[in-house]
């Protein structure tokens, strides 16, 4: 190669949720990073959805913040409201999600890259990726400029070949407005990684002064203090309430009337979309029964009057979309700013990858993000971190970091793309970590900061904190075994005003800790005041821990289970649709797969730890044959 | 379905301008634009330089939020007489994101994504349909078309050339076909926007700052101190440089603008060529070098860029770019802006050639105000005659 072409340690091509990751931890860890980008005003857009975390993705997004990633500092800065979901449920399943400025989020996370050491953001659309015996050694811009590298990360998001389909219109896009990359995929192709098409869409937007909010239920915001990043400090935000109304009998007659004007019926997109995350005709076509669909109008922006409808996801012709619109409750005037539409795109499958993200045939080359068949900006961010660091550690000559699906859902995620096939887009749900129980949002910062630190990517005096944490949760833990308090009249009238039963002989203060009506407050400020003073933080994780023993242990158990099942046979005669209890995308994957082992089924896409459980007691119970 | 008085076709500054002033005197606008992610996007420096102030302070009298709007989002000015005169140094994004949130506020104007195919005239209604590319249509009494740059439009630089009506965005083909059949005559023009730098390779020792007062800097949350720098260029083309030059671009002696022209001129005698570099916004350190339209391609860009006093090591994060795009062949509009054969079609901005900012948001008001009189039946909006605005038209 031509030592007149400029050289860096890492070039990133793509600068979405992933690129920026990759790009932002490569250039932390000290090595000359050079991002990529179609178009420098729209770094780090969010296209579909103005959210960031939900269900099984906050838990991805708390993750990538212990380990020093950006995305849940960015959403802090930026959001317009947050909630907790699954309030009512267990920590392990709680889940934080936040609307944010669209625009604010891009302006953010150009800034940060801009004001990072050894980073240099370029525009520019490569057309060929450039090997040199077998490893990774640049990449060619169209115009044919040429960058070299030592090592090459590649987060293209949805701009391979993109194409836009609304109706029976459609045209070349990578999102709407913007021409995608036509050339890439041949020279992806040429290099031996093979790629298919998948399918993505994104509901209408919809004018604020059109809609009709009192025939909606508002959705306000959280009240207390909160905050996305585990280094921040929690605040109370200024929320911006979100609104919720139904689809209803005239919606569904009408989608009902018009499938076959729906692209997906219509034969225009033959490629899979994410099942997650279904169009409204799919719904009305896959759940005859259901009377109604849940309509979220969500706000994009501080300082706009476009609304997201998230649940009307359709990219059928728009005079159709617009009568469907009107047919809800409250959007009866509503009016279309954007429609809605599907874009199809060329992804690599990633199995061609190993868990550092690299490609198994072309070293130093590696892949994150959409690219690799996932969706969510939250699944692309861990990955284009997971890639940076990855290539950073190699080029140091460290060892890589590789994260388990035992300690984290990112290990997850990154687990079940290389090993699972994918039928559609995948999206992480807390249901896909069998040790979900262990992995939780709440104590992120305590299973991963660790290697955040180790790497280099958290600072020692935060890593401190968390060290500190963790000594004092151990100490109060250990403290509440070797306390025991007496069958004393006293304490046993305390235990009475606790609703709880009383003792008759010595009894550990954790013992009482494991009922499940005694918290830990009632516990220190009856029996032990000394630790009046402690954060809620180490209280909440002592108690958390303490009280999920039982069942973590039995989530042990039944994971060792597992490795058993590839023993288990399934016959092909069984109908999964008659099976309760699983999810319907579970059902209809069964199905069509007819696995011949339970071990296969719990290797499908869609399907569960969960539904494999289910599926197991079913076996017991013989209710299948 | 609603029939609008006046479809806009296009959201860019004249566009935008036009709606704002039509809303004004309650007159029912959509405007559509490809995009809806950035409406009235300044492409060149984002600068309103002094000594325009007196087109601006007479815009004002007649479009006030256009004005209204460079102020709120500037966030410098400086009155000094150095190497600029610059009256505003606007941030383009917040520039375009305040316009935006502008537009989708009034009650006479509705916003929408698309791309418009088609013009149908309807002759019993007095009518015209503008069919879209996602197959809807809406109707109009007027229609303004202020596609700027974006009909039949290629971008490029060097070697490398896309069919884009800025960079990144794509353009209109079928509008460009159908304007045909209504008799409008083009011709090509080309348009040259300038390179960004990352400012954080500025060698600031070398370079003059220009000192004036940041504003509305608070409500960015910007920390950061920002100036408009000053720098020049003391050398001529190599012949390398030279040769590149002749085989990218053979007509390139016309364009006098040109940096390699300018540069090669140089060479004969002792002057020296300055620039001026702005910052994006106040929240990043991305710099516009204004006074540099180039045709090269990205290393020779870069190169001249390198040997910039005070720029020698810094990355360009953006090419210089030109834009070839069908526009109007000049002698086809009346006063009005609208076409002479064509009724109730006006074009403004910069389908008529291109232009700076001032002269896209004068030929709006001069549209607008065409349709606005023509809808109350009297001359509610005039021009003096030695007005700056219809100066601005009569160049065309």
């Amino acid at each position: 190669m031509n030592s007149e072409f400029k050289h860096f340690d890492i070039i990133v091509v793509g600068a979405g949720h992933a690129g920026c990751e990759a790009a932002l931890a490569s250039a932390r860890l000290g090595l000359n990073t050079l991002l990529l980008t179609i178009s420098m005003e729209k770094i780090a857009l969010t296209p579909c959805n103005p959210s960031i975390g939900g269900v099984g993705k906050s838990q991805l997004v708390a993750e990538l913040d212990a380990l020093g990633g950006e995305m849940a500092k960015i959403t802090d800065k930026t959001l317009i409201q947050i909630k907790i979901l699954n309030k009512s449920k267990g920590p392990a399943v709680q889940s934080l999600r936040a609307q944010i400025d669209k625009k604010e989020y891009e302006i953010e996370m150009k800034k940060i890259l801009e004001t990072t050491q050894n980073l240099v953001v370029r525009q520019g659309t490569v057309s060929r990726i450039l090997v040199d015996k077998g490893k990774a050694k640049g990449v060619e811009l169209e115009g044919g400029n040429i960058f070299l590298c030592s090592s090459l990360i590649v987060s293209t998001g949805t701009f391979l070949r993109g194409r836009i389909i609304i109706g029976d219109k459609e045209y070349q896009a990578g999102r709407m407005g913007e021409y995608s990359s036509m050339n890439l995929t041949k020279s992806l192709n040429e290099l031996g990684i093979s790629t298919d098409r998948y399918q993505t869409a994104t509901p209408p937007r919809v004018d604020k002064r059109t809609i009709d909010f009192s025939k909606t239920i508002e959705q306000p915001g959280e009240e207390e203090k909160l905050s996305f990043s585990i280094w921040g400090e929690k605040v109370k935000h200024k929320n911006i309430p979100s609104y919720l109304t139904y689809t209803n009998k005239t919606t569904h007659e009408l989608i009902e009337k018009n499938i076959e004007k729906s692209p997906i019926k219509s034969g225009v997109i033959s490629t899979h979309g994410p099942r997650h995350c279904p169009s409204i005709d799919r719904k009305v076509i896959n759940f005859p029964e259901k009377t109604r669909h849940p309509i979220f109008i969500e706000p994009e922006g501080k300082n706009t009057n476009e609304m997201y409808l998230q649940g009307l996801t359709t990219s059928m012709p728009v005079s159709l979309q617009q009568m469907i619109i009107n047919t809800v409750d409250g959007l009866e005037n509503a009016r279309i700013i954007r429609p809605g539409y599907a874009v199809e795109y060329d992804y690599i499958f990633p199995s061609q990858l190993n868990l550092t993200l690299e490609s198994k045939n072309i070293e130093n080359l590696y892949f994150a993000g959409q690219i690799n068949g996932t969706s969510g900006y939250e699944e692309a961010a861990v990955q284009g971190f997971i890639a940076g660091v990855n290539a950073a550690l190699k080029l140091l000559n460290k060892p890589p970091l590789i994260l388990t699906r035992e300690e984290s859902y990112i290990g997850v995620l990154i687990d079940d793309l290389l090993t699972k096939e994918l039928l559609e887009p995948y999206r992480m749900y807390t249901s896909r970590a069998e040790h979900r129980l262990v992995l939780r949002t709440d104590n992120a910062d305590l299973r991963l900061s660790k290697y955040g630190y180790e790497i280099g990517l958290i600072k020692y005096k935060d890593y401190k904190k968390v060290k500190e944490k963790l000594s004092k949760i151990n100490f109060l833990s250990k403290f509440l075994k070797s306390t025991f308090i007496q069958p004393s009249e006293k304490n046993n009238e305390i235990l009475k005003y606790l609703n709880t039963s009383i003792i008759s002989f010595p009894t550990n203060l954790y013992s009482l800790l494991k009922r499940p009506e005694v918290s830990i407050l009632d516990i220190i400020n009856n029996f032990n005041h000394n630790f009046r003073n402690l954060d809620y933080e180490i209280l909440n994780q002592v108690e958390i821990n303490i009280k999920y023993e039982g069942y973590i242990l039995k989530q042990n158990e039944e994971i060792k289970k597992y490795k058993n099942l590839e023993k288990i046979f399934l016959p092909s005669t069984i109908n999964y649709h008659t099976i309760s209890g699983l999810t319907y995308e579970a059902q209809e994957k069964l199905n069509q797969i007819k696995p011949n082992t339970l071990g296969q089924a719990s290797r499908i896409a869609g399907v569960s730890p969960t539904d494999i459980s289910i599926l197991m007691i079913n076996i017991k119970g013989k209710n299948l044959v | 379905m609603k029939n609008y008085d006046v479809i806009i076709i296009g959201a860019g500054l004249s566009g935008s301008s036009a709606a704002a002033m039509l809303s004004e005197y309650k007159i029912s606008v959509l405007i559509i634009n490809i995009s809806m992610d950035n409406p009235a996007y300044l492409k060149y420096a984002p600068v309103f330089p002094a000594e325009k102030e007196g087109i601006i302070k007479e815009i004002e009298n007649y479009n006030k939020f256009v004005v209204q709007n460079i102020k709120k989002t500037s966030f410098f000015k400086t009155f000094k007489k150095e190497c600029a005169k610059d009256l505003n140094v606007v941030d383009r994004r917040r520039f375009s994101l305040s316009f935006k949130f502008f537009l989708e506020s009034q009650d006479y104007i509705d916003t929408r994504q698309g791309l418009v195919t088609e013009l149908k005239k309807d002759e019993i209604e007095e009518n015209y349909s503008v069919i879209l590319n996602d197959g809807s249509k809406f109707t109009a009494k007027n229609i303004i078309i202020a596609c700027g740059t974006f009909l039949n439009s290629k971008v490029s630089y060097g070697d490398y050339a896309v069919k884009a009506g800025r960079h990144g965005e794509i353009c209109s083909e079928s509008l460009y076909n159908n304007l045909l059949k209504y008799g409008i005559m083009f011709k090509n023009y080309k348009s040259f926007v300038g390179p960004r730098v990352d400012g954080k390779g500025i060698d600031k020792g070398k370079i003059k700052e220009i000192s004036g007062k940041r504003v509305n800097v608070n409500s960015f949350k910007s920390k950061k101190s920002l100036n408009v720098l000053c720098s020049y260029l003391k050398r001529g083309l190599s012949n390398y440089e030279r040769k590149n030059l002749i085989n990218n671009f053979d007509d390139y002696s016309s364009f006098n603008n040109l940096i390699e022209n300018k540069i090669n001129s140089l060479q004969f005698s002792n002057g020296k060529i300055n620039f001026i570099l702005y910052p994006e916004s106040s929240q990043s350190e991305e710099y516009y070098i204004d006074n540099f339209c180039s045709v090269l391609n990205e290393n020779f860009q870069e190169a001249i860029i390198n040997s910039i006093s005070g720029l020698e090591s810094v990355v360009m994060t953006r090419p210089a770019y030109t834009i070839e795009y069908s526009g109007l062949l000049p002698g086809q509009l009346k006063n009005n802006m609208e076409s002479k054969d064509t009724k109730s079609i006006f074009f403004i901005g910069e389908i008529n050639s291109p232009c700076d900012y001032e002269t896209a948001i004068s030929q709006s008001i001069l549209a607008a105000s065409g349709i606005i009189n023509r809808f109350y039946n009297k001359p509610l909006i005039k021009f003096k005659k030695n007005s700056k605005i219809n100066v601005s038209r009569e160049t065309l």
